[in-house]
């Protein structure tokens, strides 16, 4: 086929038409070179002919060329133009291959749609008729809302039926937990009646209990009884162990509890529910216990728990008890006791007594003090005080050792005509003169002399009350005391008069306890405005000045007086009454603790150690002058451990503007009288030297006992309040007071009563300093319970788990040891 | 004018120490209205006995209760002041006795004992002080180290004393003690005629105490004359400022009652006046006042004691032609001053003054106090604050020379450094000046806790028609628990602070004193539960830590299903099912009885 027929492409045709002159155009250039062609002559022509076809030749070479590359650049647009197309044609057919899949999924789901099987369509819905018969205004509503309406009725409906089904369900709950109890209660019968039977039946032995055999559970048997039949009367095979069969009907439930069979060892327990339909068993398998723990788990326990309570017994204790202990001195607790009883001293009065007898022969008199002595011996029965005679002899240095200590210096004087022996108590020394007639010298022979009794009475009679005090002293103090004597001071009291006995008892009523320093206050009160001034100086020197001299061994006094005007008696206390017989206005003796008026008037009582004693001079109203005290017409009056009153009516009913010196010698001899009486001196004999020694030893005794007694409080103290102080200067007071008592008590052994009152003055000091000691009481003030209730958020939750786990433990190892021991 | 008022007034006192020599017991009792209705009453009793017999301890006029205690305390010389109110140093002009016989707010105390040293001297300065707290039913006793101070210059013994006592000063302030009737009812005992007669009879607690400003003193003191005669003399003085219309009121019903209509004096020149409309005019009249209306009772006869005084006993300070009432028989004497005149009373008839009202024409002159000092605490917060004393000389020409002394309680710490002055003019330009311009001398002992408080002497001078005011700096210290009172909310007092100033004529015989009131300083205080509370939480948290670490050491753990097991077999199961079975059992029976 001809190339024209092939292509017909427009722009290839100049193409053709180009190679095809082209093709001539190397035909005519061959036939020019062709040699056999000799169309040319020369070679030359011939070269040039064929350079100019050549020529030709190549310019229509170079057009082809050009139109080659045309053609090609063709090509390529045309292939560009191609893939464009072709792009497009498959992004149209990716399209339409979607718009496939789409219609095609579409379809599906609608399909889909169109086949799903709604819930609502199951519901096992109560039938329409039915429904609309009950609600009959539907009738006329579309399916939609009918429907609607219908599930909203059964949900109704079953949210009814839900809740019936609840509280059946807690019915049930509850007769589970009825049958868990009753499942409870069996074991425990089970257990009881195992007893029952190990009890009532000998061991080893077989049995068997049946309780209404073989009656099978039901409901309708609410109430069976109960029978026991031992096995003994039962004809059971002997080859059943212990098979128990009964049967416990609750009265209360419809749930019957059946054992079916019991072993000794192993206790299960099977519950048969008799629920309505009588077809569910129930069976609770025993929960398993946990295993044993490993020795070394417990080991680490106990290390802990030990541990704790060793840092609490070790440390912790120890620290509470250092920081809250108290300092307690050591007492000599049994010998402050025996002190406060009396075991360790009885005090004694060795009195001595020096007879002079410048007139008498060495023999003789010695002969007269021998039976002298006997004589009084005889007389005494107060063993604890008595006389010893001593013959005085001019040794000189023994006298200024003894003449202190000497109670009493008899000194025998021949007298002529006299028939009986007569005594003499001088006033100011304390010498007791015995006169006698020559005649009367007992004769070396005579075993009891006339003037030897006269003088042993005389003695005896002298010191009769200074006896009966100190018995009185000893008696009130220590009971003890009394047994411990050989010769009880009772019996010493029971034999003076009871008079003198009532006196003395009155007297140590009404005297001041024994102090260092007494302070003496004399007081001028007069209601009105005068008197105003006195001469008190004066008086004072007079009158009470030689008295507290003669006191200095024992106490030591000052002296305060002042003058109060406007002094009325209070006004709760009685109005004194005129009284015509006697012409003078009177106090009754029962209102005489009422004259004083404490509230109003200044009494004070002194600054200072010691006790105050008021010594009040009352100067009454002219209007109510005189003033006495009614039927005794007395003037004055003690007011026990406190002072004196003494009236003072001025003569003549006419105001005093000034006491003088005289008017005042009548109420300060009284004041005198008074301070001796309260001091607690004997009121027999007159001699005032004498009297004092007799107060130095009464005031020996009773410092001495109480100083006694105040140990033993002291120690009765330190005993029964175990948390108070006792701080060291308690302690040292304690020695020196015993320490003292001792050498008093030695003291008066001795019959050397001044130092024995020394030494008691210091025993009783001390011994009331330790016992009014300061800080012994502060401690009191802080309980332990205070202590506890602070620190019981701390020590309760503390102390619970640590004793529990304590105990816990203390169990456990004694259980272990059993167990050991068992082995 | 002002140096003739103050001469009379210490004219009375001059003459009643003249007049000691004469009689041994003295009274006196001056009545000076003030203005706004206030009058002024002073009482003073003087008694001496001598030397001698005070040593031998016979006491005749001088009370024994006091006379012990100061021999027992080595007291040689005694002040002792009661106060309560304000001087109201505005209105009411300068103080009675020239403030010598009054004391700060509360109680105040200063002795001069002889001891050997300081240690010997506090300890009987200790003792003085509870003996007279017993004596007097005050809080004496309160007086410790903290509230203790040695005064270097403020006071000068105003007796004569031996140059070889060895004699120590000690001076101690309680600025919250209340002042009442149960001291007065002691003071009164200490008068040889009680307040039985004399003027004493006149004072009643009720209206005593009732007054705008009151001030009981008790001054002992021994006085030798040339010849050596030596007497101890007891000066006691009761000064009250009361308020007429108030103390006119009846006891049984002393509400105030508005003045009725018809006794209203009304200004009828204002034009809104009517007949329920009234402008009231200031009564111009002198008030009408009598003792008895003024103090409920009237003077029960002189006390016979003062009968050698030939002096009268009851003086009234009103203008002569002032018209007065005086009871028949008591003999009046008009002095030539022109404002005195006394009255000398009986011994046994009662004694009334009455003074009807009367149109004034004439008043007593008021002196212008020498110098006016306001004591104030600055600054706010609980940590820090300041002190402000302002100094005022009236005076156009003389400047005023005194001592200033404070005594500050420990917890109040002064920084002395920033003590600082500032003057102000009359022309009222406040200008900042140094502080030692005005300070001549300084005597300063710090405090030291809880044993002893700031003792601060100043010699001050103002200059003339100016105003000085002192300012410094303190820091409050924080009190222990315990150490807080039981009102620690109310605040803390701090003493007045005296002022002594040389007397007018610039002679140190008579000085002046001035106080100024006591302050109330707000300390912080804590929650006083706080201890327990803490004591209480720390416990318990403790015991929580304690409790769970034990458990955790000592407890074993188990399963649930384990421990349940475990649980049945324990005790408290078992027991339940005793109890069960009991309860069965006893059920049962009661079943079968039905």
């Amino acid at each position: 086929m001809a190339i024209r027929d092939i292509v017909v492409n427009p722009s290839l045709l100049p193409v053709l038409s180009l190679s095809a002159e082209t093709r001539e155009q190397c035909m005519q250039l061959l036939a020019v070179l062709d040699p056999s062609a000799d169309s040319y002559s020369d070679s030359e022509e011939r070269a040039l002919a064929a350079s100019k076809e050549q020529k030709q030749l190549f310019a229509l070479l170079a057009r082809l060329r050009g139109l080659n590359r045309d053609a090609i650049l063709r090509v390529r647009d045309t292939k560009q133009a191609t893939a464009e197309a072709r792009q497009e044609i498959d992004r149209l057919h990716l399209q339409l291959q979607n718009l496939y899949y789409e219609q095609r999924h579409l379809t599906g789901e609608i399909a889909a749609c169109e086949s799903y099987d709604h819930k609502y369509l199951a519901l096992p819905l109560i039938p329409l008729e039915e429904f609309l018969s009950l609600h009959p205004e539907h009738r006329e509503s579309d399916e939609h809302d009918l429907m609607i309406a219908r599930i909203n009725h059964e949900h109704a409906e079953r949210e009814k039926l839900e809740q019936a089904r609840q509280e059946l369900l807690k019915r049930k709950q509850a007769l589970i937990a009825e049958n868990n109890k009753r499942k409870e209660d069996l074991a425990s019968l089970d257990q009881d009646l195992e007893r029952f039977i190990d009890v009532s039946l000998c061991p080893g032995e077989f049995r068997a209990m049946l309780l209404t055999p073989g009656r099978p559970p039901s409901p309708s048997r609410r109430s069976s009884k109960r029978t026991c039949i031992n096995s003994n009367n039962s004809n059971s095979p002997p080859t059943l162990p212990h098979l128990v069969l009964y049967q416990v009907t609750s009265p209360s439930s419809k749930h019957v509890l059946v054992m079916i069979a019991k072993n000794e060892d192993l206790s299960s327990l099977q519950t048969v529910d008799t629920h309505p339909d009588y077809t569910m068993n129930v069976s609770t398998p025993s929960p398993r216990p946990p295993p044993p723990e490993k020795p070394e788990a417990i080991r680490t326990r106990f290390k802990v728990i030990a541990a704790f309570w060793a840092v609490i017994v070790f440390l912790g204790f120890p620290i509470w008890w250092k920081t809250t202990s108290i300092y307690r001195a050591s007492l000599p607790v049994p010998e402050m006791i025996d002190w406060a009883d009396g075991k360790t001293c009885r005090p004694v009065f060795p009195l001595k007594i020096r007879v002079e007898t410048p007139h008498l022969p060495d023999a003789e008199a010695q002969h007269l003090v021998w039976t002298t002595q006997h004589t009084l011996d005889d007389l005494n029965e107060f063993s604890a005080h008595h006389l010893r005679l001593k013959l005085s002899n001019d040794n000189a240095d023994e006298q200024l050792d003894e003449l202190a200590d000497t109670a009493l210096t008899v000194r025998l004087l021949p007298q002529d005509d006299l028939i009986n022996p007569k005594s003499e108590l001088q006033h100011d020394t304390t010498q007791l003169d015995v006169f006698y007639s020559p005649s009367q010298i007992p004769p070396l022979s005579s075993s009891n002399p006339p003037l030897s009794a006269y003088v042993a009475g005389e003695l005896q009679q002298l010191f009769t009350e200074e006896k009966a005090i100190i018995a009185q002293i000893l008696s009130n103090s220590h009971a003890a005391s009394a047994t411990a004597n050989s010769q009880p001071p009772s019996a010493m009291l029971s034999s003076v008069s009871p008079q003198l006995a009532e006196s003395i008892a009155k007297r140590l009523r009404r005297s001041m306890k024994y102090a260092d320093t007494y302070h003496l206050a004399f007081s001028l009160f007069t209601p009105g405005t005068e008197p105003s001034s006195w001469d008190i100086q004066a008086a004072v020197h007079d009158y009470i000045t030689p008295l507290l001299q003669a006191f200095s061994p024992i106490s030591n006094f000052t002296v305060d007086t002042q003058v109060q005007l406007y002094a009325t008696f209070a006004p709760t206390a009685p109005a004194p009454e005129y009284d015509q017989g006697h012409a003078a206005w009177t106090l009754k003796p029962e209102d005489l603790s009422a004259f004083i008026n404490a509230a109003e008037w200044p009494l004070s009582p002194s600054i200072g150690p010691g006790p105050t004693i008021n010594f009040i001079l009352y100067v009454p109203d002219a209007a109510q002058s005189p003033l006495v005290v009614k039927d005794s017409i007395a003037t004055s009056w003690v007011v026990p451990q406190w002072g004196g009153v003494v009236l003072l009516n001025p003569s003549n009913g006419t105001q005093l503007r000034h006491l003088s010196r005289g008017s005042l010698q009548a109420p300060f001899l009284t004041f005198s009288h008074q301070l001796l009486t309260l001091l607690g001196a004997p009121s027999t004999p007159a001699a005032l030297p004498f009297r004092l020694q007799t107060l130095t030893r009464i005031r020996a005794a009773s410092l001495l006992l109480s100083a006694s007694s105040t140990m033993g409080s002291l120690a009765r103290l330190t005993e029964s309040l175990p948390s108070i102080p006792i701080p060291a200067t308690v302690a040292a007071s304690v020695a020196t007071t015993l320490s003292h008592l001792t050498s008093a008590c030695e003291h008066l052994r001795r019959g050397r009563f001044q130092a024995a009152l020394a030494d008691a003055r210091i025993a009783e000091t001390e011994a009331e300093r330790s016992f009014f000691e300061k800080s012994m009481v502060g401690q009191m003030y802080f309980p332990d319970e205070h202590k506890v209730a602070v620190y019981l958020p701390l020590l309760g939750p503390i102390g619970v788990p640590l004793i529990v786990g304590l105990l816990k433990e203390v169990k456990k190892a004694i259980a272990l040891r059993k167990a050991r021991k068992a082995n | 004018m002002t140096v003739l008022s103050l001469l009379s007034l210490l004219f009375l006192a001059a003459f009643s120490s003249l007049a000691s020599a004469n009689s041994d017991y003295l009274e006196s009792l001056v009545l000076q209205p003030l203005p706004q209705s206030a009058l002024l009453a002073s009482f003073n009793f003087q008694s001496n006995d001598s030397q001698t017999s005070f040593d031998e301890r016979h006491f005749r006029y001088f009370p024994r209760a006091l006379g012990q205690i100061l021999r027992h305390a080595n007291t040689k010389e005694l002040h002792l002041r009661f106060t309560t109110g304000r001087w109201d140093a505005e209105s009411w002009g300068p103080r009675p006795w020239n403030g010598t016989k009054e004391g700060g707010t509360g109680v105040e105390l200063w002795a001069w004992i002889d001891a050997v040293d300081d240690e010997a001297a506090f300890a009987k300065w200790i003792t003085l002080a509870q003996s007279l707290s017993g004596l007097f039913c005050a809080s004496l006793n309160f007086i410790d180290s903290t509230r203790t101070t040695r005064p270097v210059v403020s006071f000068e013994p105003m007796g004569t004393h031996a140059a070889s006592d060895n004699l120590h000063l000690l001076h101690g302030t309680l600025p919250g003690e209340v002042v009442c009737t149960e001291n007065l009812t002691p003071f009164l005992k200490l008068l040889p005629c009680k307040g039985k007669a004399g003027v004493a009879s006149l004072l009643d607690g009720h209206k005593l105490f009732d007054a705008s400003w009151q001030s009981m003193s008790v001054d002992v003191r021994p006085i030798c004359t040339q010849t050596g005669e030596c007497v101890v003399q007891i000066d006691q003085s009761v000064d009250i400022v009361l308020d007429i219309d108030r103390s006119k009121r009846p006891r049984d019903n002393p509400i105030p009652r508005p003045v009725p209509n018809e006794q209203l004096v009304c200004d009828t020149s204002k034009p809104y006046h009517s007949d329920d409309t009234c402008y009231p005019l200031e009564s111009t009249s002198e008030k009408s006042w009598g003792l008895s209306e003024i103090f409920g009772r009237s003077i029960s006869g002189s006390c016979p004691l003062t009968e050698g005084s030939t002096d009268g006993t009851v003086c009234l300070r009103v203008p002569h032609e002032r018209e007065v009432h005086a009871t028949d028989g008591a003999v009046e004497v008009q002095r030539p001053d022109g404002y005195t005149r006394c009255f000398t009373l009986e011994s046994s008839t009662p004694f009334d003054l009455a003074i009807p009202e009367q149109e004034a024409t004439t008043q007593v002159p008021l002196d212008e106090p020498v110098l006016r000092a306001e004591r104030t605490i600055v600054g706010h917060g609980q940590e820090r604050g300041g002190m402000r004393i302002i100094f005022d000389n009236p005076s156009d020409t003389n400047a005023v020379d005194f001592i200033y002394f404070e005594t500050l309680p420990w917890f109040l710490r002064p920084y002395v450094h920033t003590l600082q002055a500032t003057i102000t003019g009359r022309d009222g330009l406040r200008r900042q000046v140094p502080a030692s311009q005005f300070i001549k001398e300084t005597f300063y002992r710090p405090a030291i806790d809880r044993e002893r408080g700031t003792q601060l002497e100043l010699a001050l001078s103002v200059p003339a028609a100016s105003t000085v005011t002192l300012t410094y700096d303190f820091e409050k210290a924080i009190l222990r628990y315990t150490e807080y009172p039981p009102d620690a909310n109310r605040g803390f007092n701090v003493a007045p602070a005296v002022i002594k100033l040389g007397s007018a004529d610039g002679g140190a015989s008579h000085p002046i004193y001035i106080r100024t009131t006591s302050l109330l300083l707000p300390l912080p205080t804590p929650d006083f539960s706080m201890p327990y509370n803490v004591i209480i939480l720390t416990s318990t948290v403790i015991a929580l830590a304690f409790g769970s670490i034990f458990n955790l050491l000592v407890r074993r753990f188990v399963t649930a299903e384990e421990a349940s097991a475990m649980r049945s077999q324990t005790l408290k199961s078992r027991l339940g099912g005793k109890l069960v079975a009991l309860r069965d059992r006893v059920k049962g029976k009661t079943a079968k009885t039905e």
